[in-house]
């Protein structure tokens, strides 16, 4: 099952049985570590579906919105939230919603994709313990 | 034989005693029988004996009575004897970040070997389940902070098959450290810190209980209620685990230091409050051993703006660090195409130090906002795929519906290690799709560069022309 994206010219074929077991898998074991998926889902899309980054950010984001919004609901429910704090946090977290988009613009695809590796990096490193 | 004669000689006495008790009843004292006199002679005969029995009893049992009185007083006197431990501050209101003077006096040769330190008014709620019988412990009424210093010299004493065995705390302390999954039941019995843990039983009143299964919990539900703990003891040791479950790490309850008691039973030592110390009422506890305690001295701590204690994360932390915190990371989130969770969580961690749990069930719908206002402006800009995005999503969202039940149930230490790996593996392959070789090869990429290069000049000339 392929999908076509085009993107500023460019058509490119998404392979969704990949992305859609990908997702799924990427969801379970992500919300274990308390985090919303993003870091699995940006290399799916990029290096496994083969995808631009400049169309996976964006899309990427809309993936894991929803499963950011069930866990959120399912924290909330088990007492988890620290509603102020996060009342506070979501202050700066819109506002990065928009100032982001652009920097993007103006950040070359290959230093969008470098700064995406230094996050993904960094987690990786985490979760094998070696930075806090 | 000198046993055996006295035995005999105490039988012959007894002997003698029941004759003489028994006799009259008998009739051998009265050799005149049948009249009515005589019965009347009996009879009163038969009372004045009665009477002189009870006479008898009980000036017999006077002393015993009598001594009854001295033996309370006596034990009165030995709970006043019980030693008088002094504790005092040297303030009655500190911020978090102040150094509390805790001095005090013991009974010369004793050595005060534990300080018990924990919040009494902020409390939070605290969940764990018990893996080997699948039973979800919960209450709200854990303190938000505790601590128990234990003299870096002290020697603990345990009791082992019949036999006390001794080891230096700091041992016993270092091995339990180096240890991650810990149990705080063994520690505070090896270690004797249990004579000093005292107030959480104090403050909790019950601990709701639910047997669960996996199948429930994937369902959405803790399982079904069981009775509650109420019984001190149950109490005293599931409160512990509970703090176990909140604090994690060893050294968070539990500060090895060096408390000096001198000769004439002085005793001071110094303890740091944590900056994210909770609000409220505190109590502090010296304690010499399981039966020697003092009375709590108390203290509060006062949180002020731009400090905000958060209720159930049960810290207190500056409103403007998350606040940055959050701008910042979810920015380099929203640009790498995630929210920035994943940064910001270990991030409240490190530096506020609060609860995992609860950054998690915080920063999860924080995130969910970044998201949100980056999907419209990445929309506005193109930079979007709905197709793409909603389809992934949908499985996404399935997935996600097992996950946040799971994090209650399960610590995933063991499978991060494959998940790091993977991560990394990845993270080398997008740095690779950088490389101008790999560029050079993907015709595709290459286009969408010279685009951007394109795009990038064109705005440029659009600029310097507008100026």
């Amino acid at each position: 099952m392929k999908m076509t994206i085009e993107f500023w010219g460019e058509k490119f074929e998404a392979n969704m049985v990949v992305g859609a077991l990908g997702g799924f898998i990427i969801a379970v074991a992500s919300s274990l570590g308390g985090f919303g998926g993003g870091p699995f889902v940006v290399p799916l899309m990029t290096v496994i579906m083969g995808l631009p980054i400049y169309v996976v950010v964006g899309s990427s984001l809309l993936a894991i919105f929803f499963n950011t919004l069930m866990a959120s609901s399912r924290y909330y429910f088990f007492g988890q939230t620290d509603v102020v704090l996060f009342l506070i946090m979501a202050i700066g977290a819109v506002s990065a919603g928009f100032i982001a988009p652009r920097i993007s613009k103006r950040l070359s695809p290959i230093w969008v994709k470098r700064v995406a590796v230094v996050g993904y990096g960094y987690l990786g490193l985490k979760l094998l313990g070696i930075v806090p | 034989m000198n046993e055996r004669l006295n035995l005999s000689r105490l039988k012959e006495d007894l002997m003698r005693l029941d004759l003489g008790i028994t006799m009259p009843f008998s009739g051998k004292f009265l050799p005149n029988k049948g009249t009515l006199c005589d019965e009347l002679v009996q009879g009163s005969t038969y009372l004045s004996c009665f009477f002189v029995f009870f006479l008898l009893l009980s000036f017999l049992a006077y002393p015993v009575f009598g001594q009854e009185k001295p033996m309370e007083a006596k034990a009165l006197q030995k709970a006043s004897e019980k030693p008088i431990i002094e504790v005092k501050l040297d303030k009655s209101v500190y911020k978090g970040g102040d150094t509390i003077q805790i001095t005090g006096k013991v009974p010369p040769g004793m050595k005060v070997n534990f300080i018990e330190i924990a919040s009494t008014e902020a409390k939070v709620q605290v969940g764990r389940l018990d893996r080997k019988e699948f039973k979800f412990y919960l209450t709200k009424e854990v303190p938000a902070f505790y601590t128990i210093i234990i003299n870096e010299d002290y020697v603990a004493k345990v009791e082992k098959n019949g036999t006390v065995e001794e080891r230096p705390v700091k041992e016993i302390y270092a091995k339990f450290k180096a240890d991650k999954k810990w149990k705080i039941g063994e520690f505070l019995k090896q270690t004797n810190a249990d004579f000093a843990y005292i107030t959480p039983p104090k403050l909790i009143s019950e601990i709701k209980v639910w047997k669960t299964s996996i199948v429930r919990t994937i369902i959405g539900s803790r399982g079904e209620p069981l009775p509650s703990l109420t019984d001190k003891k149950d109490i005293k040791k599931e409160s512990a685990r509970l703090l176990q479950a909140r604090m994690r790490k060893l050294e968070k309850l539990f500060v090895l230091q060096k408390i000096t008691t001198n000769e004439d039973g002085t005793f001071s030592v110094n303890f740091k409050l944590p900056e994210n110390a909770p609000k409220g009422a505190f109590s502090v506890i010296a304690v010499v051993d399981k039966e020697i305690k003092s009375e709590p001295a108390k203290f509060t701590c006062d949180v002020s703006f731009p400090k905000y204690y958060f209720p159930v994360a049960g810290t207190s932390v500056n409103l403007f660090g998350p606040l940055i915190l959050a701008l910042a990371i979810c920015t380099f989130g929203v640009i790498m195409g995630a929210g920035g969770g994943f940064i910001l969580n270990p991030l409240l961690i490190l530096i506020y130090d609060i609860p995992h749990p609860v950054v998690a069930g915080s920063v999860m719908p924080s995130v969910l906002f970044s998201q949100g206002a980056g999907i419209y402006n990445y929309s506005k800009i193109g930079f979007i795929n709905l197709k793409l995005g909603i389809t992934v999503g949908i499985f996404m969202a399935l997935g996600g519906f097992f996950g946040p039940l799971l994090n209650q149930f399960i610590t995933l230490a063991e499978y991060k290690f494959v998940f790091g790996i993977v991560l990394l593996i990845l993270a080398a392959l997008m740095f690779w799709q950088t490389t101008p070789g790999y560029i050079e090869k993907s015709k595709k990429e290459k286009a969408i560069l010279e685009e951007f290069k394109r795009r990038a000049a064109a705005a440029k000339a659009q600029r310097e022309q507008k100026s």
